[in-house]
């Protein structure tokens, strides 16, 4: 403050040293209807008391909306640059009915040039997921179909006992020892 | 602009709905919940139209739209009675067979009604 205002007085001495000089270096014409320095009352309003007004730091959020906006700016430039090129140069699709003998790809179907991009390099065809989706319904249907035809067969193969399974292995009949029942308990 | 490029209106086979379906076939439930799917979408759109329709008639009209829009209103009115009666209160899960268990309510209900009105 105090070097700013001894520069304040070093200016105002060198315009009351010359006050037509000015007039004179920049050219009669243009700078006539200044008006001459030492003439004009300057109200500068530097008798109030210096005072140092106490606030909060805001170093921390300027930093931060610095750093949001430059961040955001860092991709969002580009996209916008390059969306605003599309739209103008590369322009939206036309409508128009399916020629005959013509199987349109899946990204035809869209209007947007960035969408047909998008749907042809990045994304999978619809017709894929739908297939594998398919796929996966009929392998559960098989699993399902084969669970419960086991369950059936286990309980057949129990109840019939001619089966495969439930089959105990038994001691041989000539083995068993039958003198004792020939005397009565008496 | 010198390379025009197109875009169409896909067209999707019909496949039997989900009343067609026999018990236990989950393809076949699959492909009628999407094609259940795709007409919902479509009714949507219908309906979103039936709005526009509406709103650009009021818009033209200005303070006269209650007896100059009556024929938009009309169709507007009906299109919404159908889509509330169909698709209603589904719900964020709507799907074909929750849709399907709606209309039957809905007969049974008229059913009731008739019966009683008679």
């Amino acid at each position: 403050m105090a070097v700013l205002s001894v520069l304040r007085a070093a200016a105002a001495l060198v315009v009351r040293r010359s006050p037509h000089k000015l007039q004179h270096l920049a050219g009669n014409n243009l700078l006539r209807a200044f008006p001459i320095a030492s003439k004009v009352a300057v109200r500068l309003g530097s008798n109030g008391k210096q005072m140092f007004a106490i606030k909060s730091s805001q170093y921390y959020d300027r930093r931060f909306l610095h750093l949001l906006r430059f961040y955001i700016l860092l991709t969002g430039i580009p996209m916008a640059a390059l969306i605003t090129f599309v739209n103008i140069f590369i322009g939206e699709a036309e409508l128009a009915e399916i020629p005959e003998d013509y199987v349109p790809e899946h990204w035809e179907y869209f209007k947007h040039p960035i969408t047909r991009w998008i749907s042809k390099y990045v994304y999978d065809p619809p017709e894929k997921s739908y297939e594998k989706m398919m796929a996966l319904i009929s392998i559960e249907t098989e699993k399902v179909d084969l669970r419960q035809k086991h369950l059936e067969v286990r309980r057949l193969m129990r109840e019939r006992g001619d089966g495969a399974w439930y089959q105990y292995e038994t001691l041989d009949k000539n083995l068993i020892d039958n003198s004792q029942k020939t005397n009565p308990d008496y | 602009q010198k390379n025009k490029f197109y875009y169409y209106h896909q067209h999707f086979r019909r496949v039997p709905d989900i009343t067609d379906c026999q018990f236990g076939d989950y393809l076949c439930y699959y492909e009628a919940e999407m094609q259940w799917r795709r007409d919902y979408k479509v009714d949507q759109e219908i309906i979103g139209i039936l709005q526009e329709r509406l709103r650009a008639c009021q818009q033209r009209e200005g303070n006269s739209y209650v007896q100059n829009c009556a024929k938009e209103l009309e169709q507007f009115k009906l299109g919404a009675k159908g889509y509330q009666s169909r698709y209603g209160d589904l719900g964020a899960y709507g799907s074909a067979r929750r849709c399907l268990m709606k209309q039957k309510h809905r007969m049974i209900e008229e059913r009731v009604k008739a019966v009683s009105e008679a």
